[in-house]
């Protein structure tokens, strides 16, 4: 099987990372703009990173037979930053046309303060008018009125729910957010937000429709693999092929090919015999796996 | 406006399905008639969704005024929007061009980038972006260090011997096919060889196979000590090295280099293009 990653910051990854992610069947990813960790003090570094996710990042990736792209924004944590988050407006629409541009995001909240507010708002009339998808990133704390907030503030501003996935849901937002018609995005992360044991019973509830599974792999300990393992174990535990083609690659594809540059044909061009090697890798490996212990699976 | 730039546009414009080129004139104007970058950096960001991305189609009438102009230039490596980006290019005043176009590379995609130094050339005031068709041959990717050093004539004529001599390092460091950058021979240089030679060595001390395109730019250094190692090796090298080894000798004056390959019936019937084509196809 062939899969998207549609969240995931390769740009804290290795090549041991890029090989994996390869060999187990990846084609695709999408690299969200966010923050690094250490908060940036000048707009200059902004202009550095998302240069870098317009150029030697994705093709970094290339050399992997990877197609990779990316989303841009101004991510929620540094929007409070308000002096230097206007001068990232300001450099935002410089790149929001480059051609591996498939969304705006991952924008939203964190705090939930007033500036996040405000540069969330900016952010969505920005997408409106370039025509581009949302990927909004729904806050740690608070996560339940963080993440209908923003479902309230997007239908304000008027945007079509089927032009936004809302990431890193968990059972609780799950149903309110596929309710309101947006694309329910998952991540699979150990410790902090779901673990795929998780996953699986959500698509055995909730069934394929809108619901996209990602790694969110980034700086901390998380897992690029996230999606090639949660698919194998959804099969291992009796989800359809068609419901695990859908969540792990499909419905990433129809959301963000919406921006008019993202299409399966991208990715046409690389080498297919690695995508197969997967059935034999032995991370991946368990089709017979004892319950509850498959290599398949991320605690959480 | 200069003749390049008109040739240019006029080109351009045949080769556009008539929406398409609706869109082009119209965006062409608004930067020829503005004094700020705004128009400019929209027009060239939305070319590709405007025009496609076709490989480029052109007869031979075209190919030879496109020569003249731009030295090097072959369709099999320009896609329309990479033309039309260019055109964009051309199409700024030179009181703004410097500005805008640096800038742009400063926020450019990969593909802005191939255009962008693919298009330098064209400019009237070409050599003014010196500096930055320099800072493309450091990047790392490929694409990009194509679009400096093959196929296009811009190294030939402005680079300095240092710059130019990067060029041809990196291009056989990175296995590029070196037969593709305009002006090889013209500006070849005792300090490259020199270089070259010593690359050679380093390579076959490491056990690793030298790039046969090296021996045309090495030729002039064989000697009597070359030819030993070469000789001792020579057994271990592929098909396309061997006939590198003879071109490199039927062009040399050296005797003993000439009578041991007719004792060892040691020929090639390829030029040097064509060595460097079969490698191309090859890798």
């Amino acid at each position: 099987m062939r899969f998207i990653d549609p969240h995931i910051h390769m740009t804290s990854r290795t090549t041991d990372d890029y090989q994996a992610m390869r060999k187990a069947g990846i084609v695709a990813i999408i690299e969200p703009a966010f923050w690094l960790g250490q908060p940036r003090t000048e707009a200059g570094a902004f202009k550095d990173y998302f240069s870098s996710l317009v150029g030697w990042e994705q093709f970094r990736s290339s050399q992997f037979g990877i197609k990779h792209y990316c989303t841009m924004g101004l991510n929620s944590k540094e929007a409070n930053n308000v002096p230097l988050a206007e001068q990232v407006m300001e450099l935002l629409p410089q790149y929001v046309h480059k051609e591996n541009v498939v969304a705006i995001g991952e924008i939203g909240y964190d705090d939930q303060t007033e500036a996040e507010d405000r540069f969330f708002r900016e952010q969505i009339e920005l997408a409106k008018e370039v025509e581009l998808p949302i990927l909004v990133h729904t806050p740690h704390r608070d996560k339940k009125k963080g993440t209908y907030r923003s479902m309230d503030v997007l239908e304000e501003h008027g945007v079509d729910p089927s032009m936004v996935v809302i990431d890193h849901n968990n059972e609780e937002t799950c149903k309110e957010v596929l309710d309101r018609g947006y694309w329910t995005a998952f991540t699979i992360y150990p410790n902090t937000k779901m673990g795929n044991l998780r996953m699986v019973e959500v698509v055995k509830q909730y069934g394929s429709e809108r619901i996209i599974v990602d790694s969110s792999a980034d700086w901390g300990v998380s897992d690029p693999l996230s999606v090639p393992k949660t698919a194998h174990l959804m099969l291992e535990k009796g989800i359809s092929k068609e419901d695990v083609h859908k969540t792990c690659y499909q419905n990433a594809l129809e959301v963000y090919s919406k921006s008019g540059n993202m299409k399966e044909s991208d990715w046409e061009d690389y080498s297919i015999d690695q995508a197969d090697l997967h059935e034999g890798n032995s991370v991946l490996r368990g089709q017979t796996p004892k319950q509850g212990s498959s290599d398949n699976i991320v605690a959480n | 406006m200069t003749n390049t730039s008109e040739y240019l546009h006029q080109f351009i414009s045949i080769q556009l399905s008539p929406q398409a080129n609706e869109w082009f004139e119209k965006k062409y104007a608004e930067v020829q008639s503005s004094t700020t970058s705004r128009a400019f950096f929209l027009a060239f960001g939305m070319t590709p969704k405007k025009t496609g991305t076709e490989k480029l189609q052109v007869d031979k009438n075209s190919l030879s005024e496109l020569l003249k102009t731009y030295p090097g230039f072959n369709s099999n490596y320009w896609t329309i929007d990479q033309l039309c980006r260019v055109g964009l290019m051309s199409a700024i005043s030179t009181e703004y061009n410097h500005q805008w176009i640096t800038q742009l590379f400063s926020t450019a995609d990969m593909n802005e980038q191939v255009a962008l130094y693919k298009g330098l050339f064209f400019l009237e005031n070409a050599k003014d972006f010196t500096e930055q068709a320099i800072e493309g041959v450091r990047t790392n990717m490929q694409p990009v260090f194509d679009a400096v050093a093959l196929n296009n004539p811009f190294p030939k004529n402005y680079f300095s011997e240092g710059a130019w001599n990067q060029v041809v390092l990196k291009a056989i460091f990175m296995n590029r096919p070196i037969y593709r950058i305009v002006g090889l021979e013209e500006r070849n240089n005792e300090s490259l060889t020199s270089t070259l030679i010593d690359f050679a060595h380093e390579r076959w001390v490491a056990g690793r196979q030298v790039v046969p395109e090296l021996w045309r730019l090495a030729k002039e250094r064989l000697d009597s000590d070359l030819l030993t190692e070469i000789i001792e090796k020579f057994e271990t090298f592929d098909s396309l090295e061997q006939e590198a080894i003879a071109l490199m000798i039927q062009e040399t004056e050296l005797a003993e280099a000439k009578d041991w390959a007719a004792q060892n019936n040691i020929t090639t019937n390829k030029s040097w293009d064509e060595l460097g084509q079969a490698l191309e196809n090859q890798n």
